[in-house]
């Protein structure tokens, strides 16, 4: 970005501001009839900033109001359904509800997007969808445990880490976790079947969440956090959710030998 | 136009007519923006908006349907869905969709089609936000707010070469200074929004927070490992996110109420600091860069020697 060179002038000509000759790469140079006077045509100084106000471009009256009106709105708007994010007071879920119709179509509405950067919560590690192929194991083999074992095969995003394309990906997984987390596994297969149904060589299909440098040791595996198995029949196709193991109760003893441990 | 005696502060802030150079450079480059987001929206089109994709029209309203959501779809409108309605569901209408897209946000840039062109922009990238649904983000809206403050400006150039400069000034009007206004308004709510969540989260008060934000990224060149590798590193990064909005946003807005401009300029430097840090270590890249040209509408227009 270039500046301008001082020209020698004394006139009173606009003085360029910075921000603009940044952006505009080149000063901002008024037209001598387009010059504002230092007095007003009213001698009233204008604003604190050397700014001084021309009374003769102003808008009529009631457009001012008018638009007075439609600023207060439209921030009040802004700020409300920014805000409602998360736990939301029954006053501001009310507000946000009657404040859709201008929101939404106009995309200023967050729908739950959050707006801060980041919570470090397990929610916002990355994800990965992986499946599984019949090639790649029985299928008795895969119905009878769908763990990590098997020939499991991510299904990349097609885009550089970090870029829109990524993104997009990163957000319809995310998607997918967030129904999961908040009990509505059922509708993942809405978002995931469309995938299913152009391979018939998928068997089973897993989100896995992966650890970061936040993770605790204990996560410190990817973890799968939804596993399904395919099933077929000649005109659909529905996913079966395989529910995680549960934990079970042993002796010390008994694990420890059963894992082939000594104690020497 | 009127020539009332009665305006107040807030008439001078809101309506005092200005040049509408700075707006129409920020303004172009917000099309530079968007231009970017369709063409980087095209690469991937094809995944996930055609027949039978997870993103089809068929697709979205059986999960709106299997959730019982459909009321909360009433207000989602784009003319995407009526053209997929009206043409069926083919991924050349979005492609066409984007295509129009580019084109606008190069007729905004050289100034041609008049008030009009900016609106269809705003509008059809609001279109396009609603269709894609999930997988909109923060950038979306932020853009969208932008585009839609910058549409009030009158129409203009974005960029001049020096020869055709004061030829080519466009005059004087109100709707300059209400479109910068609206713009810096919205970008402080926005940027006070984002502050006070960020601080509603442990890791931006434990200095975990800039690990947290590289961490989102899988496979991220600019992981922890790279750049906030030691525990000095990664804290000074986080306190410096969690400190640099408000003070830039608050010095930024000195200009305002009779500070230097020095000072506003300042704010505007930590405000451009706080965006390449929140590009380059979260990869927010197009967020980043819509947030750091609004900052620009912060700085108050000096317009007397």
């Amino acid at each position: 970005m270039s500046r301008r060179k001082k020209s020698p002038k004394k006139n009173s000509g606009p003085v360029p501001d910075l921000a603009q000759t940044d952006l505009s790469s080149d000063s901002l140079r008024q037209k001598p009839s387009q010059e504002i006077s230092k007095q007003g045509s009213d001698g009233r100084q204008g604003t604190e900033n050397g700014e001084r106000c021309s009374t003769e471009n102003f808008p009529p009256l009631s457009i001012r109001r008018l638009l007075s009106i439609f600023v207060l709105f439209h921030l009040v708007a802004v700020a409300v359904s920014m805000t409602a994010v998360g736990a939301s007071s029954q006053t501001q879920a009310w507000l946000n509800g009657v404040l859709q119709p201008y929101t939404m179509p106009t995309h200023f509405r967050t729908q739950g997007e959050r707006v801060y950067l980041a919570s470090g919560e397990a929610i916002e590690n990355p994800h990965q969808l992986q499946v599984l192929y019949v090639s790649d194991a029985t299928k008795d083999d895969a119905i009878g445990s769908l763990d990590a074992s098997l020939a499991w095969e991510v299904m990349p995003s097609q885009g550089i880490p970090g870029l829109a394309v990524d993104d997009r990906y990163a957000r319809w997984i995310s998607t997918m976790v967030t129904l999961i987390d908040s009990g509505s596994p059922s509708l993942i297969a809405e978002l995931l079947l469309p995938i299913i149904r152009s391979d018939d060589s998928i068997l089973a299909v897993r989100i896995v969440r992966l650890p970061t440098q936040l993770s605790l040791v204990t996560d410190a595996e990817p973890d799968p956090v939804y596993v399904a198995a395919v099933a077929r029949s000649s005109d659909s196709v529905s996913l079966v959710r395989i529910d995680e193991l549960r934990l079970r109760t042993m002796s010390r003893d008994e694990g420890w030998e059963a894992e082939g441990g000594s104690d020497e | 136009m009127n020539n009332s005696v009665n305006e107040t502060a807030w008439d001078r802030f809101w309506f005092a007519s200005e040049c509408p150079q700075s707006v129409c450079s920020i303004r172009g480059v917000f099309c530079v923006i968007t231009a970017i987001y369709f063409a980087s929206s095209m690469a991937d089109v094809g995944q996930w908006y055609g027949q039978g994709d997870a993103f089809s029209q068929q697709n979205v309203a059986s999960f709106f349907a299997t959730a019982d959501l459909q009321h909360e779809t009433r207000w989602i409108w784009s003319p995407l869905f009526v053209l997929e309605s009206l043409l069926g569901n083919h991924t050349w209408i979005h492609f066409a969709y984007l295509l129009v897209g580019i084109g606008l946000c190069v007729s905004v840039i050289v100034g041609k089609g008049g008030r009009i062109v900016p609106w269809l922009l705003w509008a059809l990238f609001a279109g396009w936000a609603n269709r894609i649904l999930f997988l909109a983000g923060t950038v979306e809206i932020l853009l969208s707010l932008c585009l839609f403050a910058c549409a009030i400006a009158p129409p203009g150039k974005a960029w001049f070469r020096r020869a055709e400069l004061v030829d080519s000034l466009p005059s004087r009007h109100w709707t300059a200074a209400f479109s910068k206004r609206l713009l810096g308004l919205q970008l402080t709510v926005f940027g006070i929004v984002t502050w006070m969540t960020m601080l509603s989260h442990d890791v931006w008060w434990n200095g975990l927070g800039s690990i947290a934000l590289s961490s989102q990224i899988d496979g991220s060149k600019f992981g922890p490992a790279s750049i906030l590798g030691t525990t000095i590193a990664h804290e000074m990064v986080t306190h410096f996110l969690a400190l640099a909005l408000p003070i830039g946003l608050g010095l930024a807005w000195t200009g305002w109420f009779g500070a230097s401009n020095r000072i506003a300029k300042v704010g505007l430097g930590v405000l451009l600091c706080w965006c390449l840090v929140v590009a380059v270590i979260g990869a927010h890249w197009l967020y980043a860069a819509t947030f750091a040209t609004a900052c620009f509408a912060l700085l108050p227009t000096r317009r007397t020697a």
